[in-house]
């Protein structure tokens, strides 16, 4: 029996202070297709989905201040991917939101609200409350 | 018995290509109820399936296996997923058994699935008012009890299905998920029994931070000490449709 991969869905952040800070400079919110409902810098929408639509009225500065901020301070997957975590999470108005790296788009992340059933594992207890 | 019925569609705008391989209509039956049947606030109508990609709940179900097939419920009351996950010590079994763990932005039913008894117990609900989803509301609820057999059978043929899927594209997650599916299917007796042990335990014995190699031994010696009683006292020292 082989041992596993770490989880992607668990906060574990094994950088320095300083590295998370270089790491969040290099991130940024792109968004994707299957969250819009409305036209936005990820396109037109076109496509039959029942993924959890983005909120119109949540600005893409936001979103991604979001994300910047989730990496600086180290809310972030153990797994990697392209060199960026590949998970990254963050509040956003009392809503904690999950950031998935875009593969084949390094450093880009979609996001999506979460529900209680999705949050993250987080044994170095790093999220803050909302 | 569960089925996965899978219809590929494209996925114009879907930038990961995991993703967008496996973008689909997925109808989840139980017992020939379409659990993932919905409202659709934007077409005000009902349908049996969901768009969105598989990729995730197949990952996921490939990490849970175990828990599924042998993990049982833990309260003396039945709660839906969102209502447990709101406590902290009661997540981690949500994030094992419910479907809702397994989303990454797409929609799937509050779907949970554990061992009860001689059985898997499959247990859906209704959307309540407390869903981050705007415009979908899945409408089923229901349990039904079903055979470990037949249910790890219905498993396998969907991860099947969607590994068939992504044969031919180069990605990290799809060499994961297929390395972890091959060797979930090649243990020997031994690691299954030790497998379904720990599983009962809620520990994933397939990560070594949850059961270390030490743990694993100990674990084993405990399982012998235990089938020997067992054995003695003329009962299944497991349950019989793996061990």
């Amino acid at each position: 029996m082989r041992r596993r991969n770490p989880r992607p869905r668990r906060i574990r952040c094994q950088f320095a202070d300083d590295e998370l800070a270089q790491l969040a400079e290099r991130v940024r919110y792109r968004g994707s297709g299957e969250h819009k409902s409305h036209p936005s810098p990820a396109g037109r929408p076109a496509l039959r989905s029942d993924a959890t639509p983005c909120d119109p009225h949540i600005g893409w500065t936001d979103i991604n201040a979001a994300l910047v901020e989730g990496v600086r301070r180290g809310c972030i997957s153990e797994a990697h991917e392209q060199g960026f975590p590949k998970y990254v999470w963050w509040w956003l108005d009392g809503d904690l939101y999950e950031a998935r790296h875009l593969n084949g788009f390094a450093g880009q992340y979609k996001g999506y609200r979460l529900e209680h059933p999705e949050y993250p594992r987080d044994p170095d207890n790093r999220l803050p409350a909302p | 018995m569960i089925d996965f019925a899978i219809d590929w569609k494209e996925a114009p705008g879907v930038r990961d290509p995991v993703l967008a391989r496996t973008w689909c209509a997925l109808t989840i039956r139980i017992g020939g109820v379409p659990v993932t049947r919905v409202f659709d606030r934007r077409t005000k109508g009902w349908r049996n399936s969901v768009y969105g990609s598989v990729f995730p709940l197949c990952r996921w179900i490939v990490d849970t296996l175990w828990f599924l097939l042998y993990e049982p419920y833990r309260l003396p009351i039945p709660y839906g997923s969102r209502d447990l996950a709101r406590n902290n010590a009661d997540r981690p079994w949500v994030h094992r058994h419910s479907l809702l763990a397994a989303r990454e932005g797409g929609a799937l039913p509050d779907l949970t699935l554990f061992r009860d008894g001689d059985a898997v117990l499959a247990r859906w609900l209704r959307d309540g008012g407390d869903t981050s989803h705007p415009s979908l509301r899945f409408v089923q609820e229901g349990q039904m009890r079903l055979s470990p057999d037949a249910f790890r059978d219905s498993v396998e043929a969907f991860v099947h299905t969607v590994l068939q899927r992504v044969a031919d594209l180069p990605h990290a997650d799809i060499a994961q998920l297929r390395d972890d599916w091959r060797d979930l299917c090649s243990l020997t007796p031994e690691e299954t029994k030790l497998c379904a042990w720990s599983a009962r335990l809620g520990i994933n014995a397939h990560y070594d931070d949850e059961l270390s190699d030490n743990a694993a031994e100990g674990l084993k010696a405990m399982i012998d000490r235990l089938e020997g009683r067992m054995g003695k006292q003329g009962e299944a020292p497991l349950d019989s449709q793996q061990e």
